[in-house]
């Protein structure tokens, strides 16, 4: 029986690690970091769940594994922060986007790697936990009901939050636009 | 209702932001690499198994405590004596064959159930390896991996069987190089030891054995079974030479370099390029030959492949020149872009070969789809 629940549990990595290694990744600002605590994410939610095996939590747990990943990398990531001594480094420290598809056009490439410079900058002047939940949202494409999950809030409460994390960053936006201009 | 139109107004609210949203959705191009991946998940496997392993043994050990907890008992539960006993000894029976598995699995070959034993035991061994007895025990899988590889291709079974254990063997093969590359000292150049600079030699050699060893696979296998398997073989090639290029770049990094180092890094450079002239020159030898067999629709391609074919030897011949100046930095640069110009030029024919096979085709090409089954021409 275990081996059927590895396998399942493979099958979540194969399918999250790529998001949960983003969602880590621009909240850390290092790739080799995001690497670590990505593995390490995957690692404690196994130990978590095979040591509650049957319990309603861990049950819950993997009914919703993306959900699930996320509160780890989100409880990893408190940790380290709290280990370290220092606040999460900002977005602004994020460097050497590697934009993956290499058979668009070069010119395309540099275009769309000065707009995601933009959204990036505009990212770093909203406060965190705007940034945290315009990631899962837009990013990772979150419901609102899993993301209420992860943040222990009602849905309504998530939609106030979203609502304006979107205003203070459009305004962000639109305020370097027109510096810009 | 009330929640409808909550709902409602939320899903307005984000159209209204369609612009900004699109923005923050570019940055969804952000992705771990491939390799990491990869070798994250072999890791992750590995310590299942682990944990695994260890749930099993406390099972065993309080099970064994339970069976000789007959030795603690009274002379008045003298008879359960007997059944603890025969639990035992079917225990035993169990280990044993636990054990005939286990040796079993040692002598098994892809295609086998008791492959996978073999391959996780192997993981075990190296997860419980010294730094000091790691090293050797990679390359004994790697050495394993490539005598299976030629045990599968000199068998006698079935093509599809075949076509399937060759690539279960290369995966594993591929997944071996991982993480070496991965193992390689990520360090800045003042901080090299020479317990590093080994392990990087070992690595390397690891790789080239690689190298050599699928291209003696594309000479012996049958060309159905090289077609399907085309794109994984040119993978593991690539992964090797990434390893290889990196392997040779720490060495190249070593500080105080003594005449030993620049030996070595000569003859690395020497074997490499070997390797690219033979590469260059099959390149140069299937140009000629298409352009005697080509159609007018071809010459485009042809030309292409004569002019990366020429720049290849010509910075074969720059690299040369490097190696002679010591440059070794300039040779490593020259030496990927001539291994990018002959894995360009070698996609390029191999998909010209497959396109060749196409049935449509066939009439252009009759010698080539005669070769190949039906089934694969569909």
């Amino acid at each position: 029986m275990p081996s059927i629940n590895e396998q399942k549990f493979l099958e979540f990595y194969d399918q999250y690690v790529e998001k949960i290694y983003r969602y880590i990744f621009f909240r850390i600002g290092s790739q080799e970091l995001a690497e670590d605590l990505t593995s390490e994410v995957f690692l404690r939610s196994w130990q978590y769940v095979n040591q509650n095996q049957e319990s309603e939590s861990s049950l819950r747990a993997m009914q919703n594994p993306r959900a699930f990943f996320y509160q780890v990398a989100r409880n990893l990531l408190v940790d380290f922060h709290r280990q370290k001594g220092k606040s999460p480094i900002s977005l602004d420290e994020i460097t050497d986007i590697k934009i993956a598809d290499k058979k668009d056009d070069p010119i395309e490439i540099t275009a769309r790697s000065i707009e995601m410079e933009i959204v990036k900058k505009a990212l770093v002047n909203i406060n965190e936990d705007y940034q945290e939940i315009i990631i899962w949202r837009y990013l990772e494409e979150l419901e609102i009901k899993e993301i209420a999950e992860i943040l222990n809030k009602s849905e309504g409460a998530v939609r106030v939050l979203i609502s304006r994390a979107l205003n203070n960053l459009k305004g962000v936006l639109d305020r370097n636009e027109a510096e810009k201009v | 209702m009330e929640y409808n139109d909550l709902y409602n107004d939320f899903a307005r609210e984000e159209k209204s932001f369609t612009g900004t949203i699109e923005k923050i959705k570019l940055l969804k191009e952000l992705k771990p690499k491939e390799n990491w991946v990869i070798f994250c998940r072999a890791n992750l496997v590995m310590r299942l198994e682990m944990e695994r392993k260890k749930e099993l043994l406390n099972k065993d050990f309080s099970t064994l405590r339970e069976l000789f907890s007959f030795l603690r008992v009274t002379e008045k539960h003298k008879h359960s004596y007997r059944f603890a006993y025969a639990v035992f000894l079917g225990l035993a029976i169990i280990l044993a064959t636990s054990g005939i598995t286990v040796w079993a699995s040692t002598k098994s070959l892809p295609g086998s159930q008791l492959y996978k034993v073999k391959i996780a035991i192997e993981k075990a061994y190296l997860l419980v390896a010294t730094d000091n007895n790691r090293e050797k025990l990679q390359s004994e899988m790697a050495n394993r991996r490539l005598g299976e590889l030629k045990t599968v291709i000199n068998s006698s079974i079935s093509t599809k069987n075949k076509q399937e254990r060759v690539e279960e063997v290369v995966g594993h093969i591929q997944q071996q190089l991982i993480i070496d590359q991965e193992q390689l000292p990520k360090t800045k150049k003042t901080d090299i030891s020479e317990k590093s600079i080994n392990a990087v030699k070992e690595v390397t050699n690891r790789a080239e054995q690689v190298k050599k060893a699928i291209v003696e696979a594309k000479q012996s296998l049958p060309n159905e079974i090289k077609e399907n398997l085309n794109d994984k073989l040119a993978e593991v090639t690539d992964v090797a030479d990434k390893t290889s290029f990196q392997a040779l770049e720490m060495l190249i990094n070593k500080p105080d370099q003594n005449n030993s180092d620049k030996d070595e890094i000569l003859s690395r450079f020497k074997e490499i390029i070997n390797e690219k002239e033979i590469a260059v020159n099959n390149l140069k030898a299937q140009d000629s030959e298409s352009q005697a067999t080509s159609t007018a629709d071809k010459l485009p391609i042809n030309a292409v492949l004569v002019n990366q074919s020429d720049q290849a030897a010509e910075l074969l011949s720059e690299l040369q020149e490097n190696l002679k100046k010591d440059d070794y930095v300039t040779a490593l640069e020259t030496l990927k872009v001539i291994n990018e110009i002959v894995r360009g030029a070698e996609r390029i024919i191999s998909s010209q070969q497959r396109a060749d096979f196409l049935p449509e085709q066939s009439g252009n090409n009759a010698n080539s789809t005669s070769s190949v089954p039906s089934d694969t021409n569909q």
